[in-house]
């Protein structure tokens, strides 16, 4: 990147950081998705069921990644839309910052943003199960699960997002994020459906659990537990990262495309 | 008044001067309800069909796995009917509930709006009735379709059948619309569909451990099947009922909240841009 665009990456990604960081709708979904996991917390994390402390925090991270992304994709859906419809790109576009350097700083930014608050929750949990453990010697593990796991679905949610609403109506992007989300982790694969589920290309993070994180696999009678080597969770990370990666470099050639198209 | 020679006059080049109407409230009536309709946009109108598209779709691989792990053709066709079970009541309602949020999001020109002899609450309202009928005409439409085939798999008739999809498509919407007036922020709104949506499906036992969120629950009829089939009528079919009535109350408290909180117009200045 040459220095005038180092220059504006770095300052656009402090530009979206703050303004996601005021925006209400981030803390709104943080809150709503506070209720949802404080609910049973206790009774599932706080009580003697045969769960090592590992066990604990990696399926609370778990159960985080499985649901906090929704959150993180449906707020972010509307950040490069939202130039366009304030006409404020027509005058981004004049400015020395080039595109590369605009949608890259977004993404960093905005993804940095939102993956605050799922800390700050995370961290509320795992502090309230460490102190049950009474062992805080393992809160960097702890945080070690949450950047695998959260970390990374955020960050491949947050690539995707903003990629796709380069091109296509939010509502759309919405309504098909929130169901492949669904389709991608949660649904069956014996139900005769194709899906992703339980490939590397699980976004929310389980087979990376189960592949650099063994202990933390929850090995109890009725439950499913999901097994993967270390390959295939190193595998998984380097697949979903360079997902991301791909998405954010498809969607800066369209844009550049577009541009000169103009 | 303006003569007609004086109107010709003012006409804008080129474009030809609208003669005046022998029904000018209806013509106006019709420019409205047009104009609303594009404010809209023809994506809140096309939606919905995809939605069916795309559940249909799954619908049927569901079938031909069945029929590819050896079952039986009525063993696909209940897959497939489950399928279609979940379009009625989760799929529709997602995105009616998204379309709602959308269409009652503060307009662009608010202030504009706010300062205009029409009410700013009649019009967002019209704009909300207008999605909500097309949403309740594709779910008629789906619902009489699918029950007019074999692939109709809940065990209910006549018009429990619309309460299926009725409760649960109402209740995203409605709350889909006051959230976005609420919290004058449509991703706002739309990240609490999503979530409520999700929460359905990971936190299922959390909703169906009896007391209050089970009559909350928003997608009962597809959770409790198919394991009803196994039980008698008289076991779930009281409480399926209270879970849909209830719904549907809840669904008329947030469109009376909507209505309410669209009264206080200077409340909707500084929305989320």
């Amino acid at each position: 990147m040459r220095n005038g665009q180092w220059s504006a990456f770095t300052g656009v990604l402090r530009y979206e950081l703050w303004m996601q960081l005021r925006r209400p709708a981030l803390w709104i979904a943080a809150g709503v998705i506070c209720l949802f996991a404080f609910r049973s917390f206790r009774g599932f994390y706080l009580t003697d069921n045969g769960m090592t402390l590992d066990m604990r925090l990696g399926d609370w991270a778990g159960f985080l990644s499985g649901f906090y992304p929704i959150a993180a994709g449906l707020v972010l859906a509307d950040r490069f839309p939202r130039d366009r419809k304030l006409h404020t790109d027509e005058l981004l576009m004049t400015s020395p910052a080039e595109t590369g350097a605009r949608l890259w700083g977004k993404w960093v930014g905005t993804v940095l943003a939102t993956l605050l608050p799922a800390l700050i929750i995370y961290l509320l949990g795992a502090a309230a199960i460490l102190q049950y453990a009474h062992d805080a010697s393992r809160l960097p593990f702890a945080l070690l699960l949450f950047l695998a796991s959260d970390g990374t679905a955020v960050i491949f949610v947050g690539a995707f997002t903003i990629a796709c609403t380069t091109f296509m109506w939010p509502i759309l992007y919405q309504f098909l994020f929130v169901g492949y989300w669904f389709w991608g982790n949660f649904l069956n694969p014996h139900l005769g459906i194709p899906t992703i589920n339980g490939t590397l290309l699980t976004a929310r993070g389980d087979m990376i659990l189960a592949g650099l994180f063994p202990s933390t696999v929850l090995r109890l009678h009725g439950f499913s537990a999901p097994s993967a080597s270390f390959a295939q969770g190193i595998g998984s990370l380097a697949l979903l990262l360079g997902c991301a990666v791909i998405a954010q470099l498809a969607a800066w050639r369209g844009l550049v495309r577009h541009e000169h198209h103009q | 008044m303006m003569t007609e020679s004086q109107r010709l006059a003012t006409a804008p080049m080129g474009v030809p001067p609208r003669r005046p109407s022998a029904w000018p409230g209806s013509l106006f009536l019709w420019d409205r309800w047009r104009y609303e309709l594009r404010m809209v946009g023809i994506g809140s109108f096309v939606l919905p069909l995809a939605i069916v598209a795309i559940y249909l779709t799954f619908s049927l691989f569901a079938r031909y796995g069945a029929l590819q792990n050896g079952g039986t053709l009525a063993d696909a066709d209940f897959q497939m009917g489950r399928g279609l079970l979940a379009l009625l009541e989760n799929g529709l309602a997602l995105g009616a509930g998204l379309i709602a949020a959308g269409a009652v999001a503060p307009d662009r020109a608010l202030e504009l709006h706010l300062a205009a002899p029409a009410n700013y609450r009649v019009t967002v309202l019209q704009r909300l009735g207008v999605v909500t009928l097309w949403s309740l005409i594709i779910g008629g439409i789906t619902c009489a379709t699918i029950s007019a085939t074999t692939y109709w798999v809940f065990p209910v008739t006549g018009f429990d059948r619309q309460l299926v999809w009725l409760p649960s498509v109402l209740c995203f919407m409605a709350i889909g619309a006051a959230m976005t007036v609420l919290l004058r922020s449509r991703v706002a709104a739309s990240t609490i569909l999503g979530i409520l949506w999700i929460a359905q499906f990971l936190l299922k036992s959390m909703f169906l451990d009896g007391g209050v969120l089970q009559r909350l629950y928003l997608f009962a009829s597809e959770q409790i099947f198919p394991a009803i089939l196994q039980v008698s009528r008289s076991q779930w079919y009281d409480t399926w009922l209270q879970n849909r009535l209830i719904l549907l109350g809840v669904a008329l408290g947030f469109f009376v909240l909507t209505a309410l909180a669209l009264s206080r117009p200077e409340h909707l200045l500084g929305a989320e841009k």
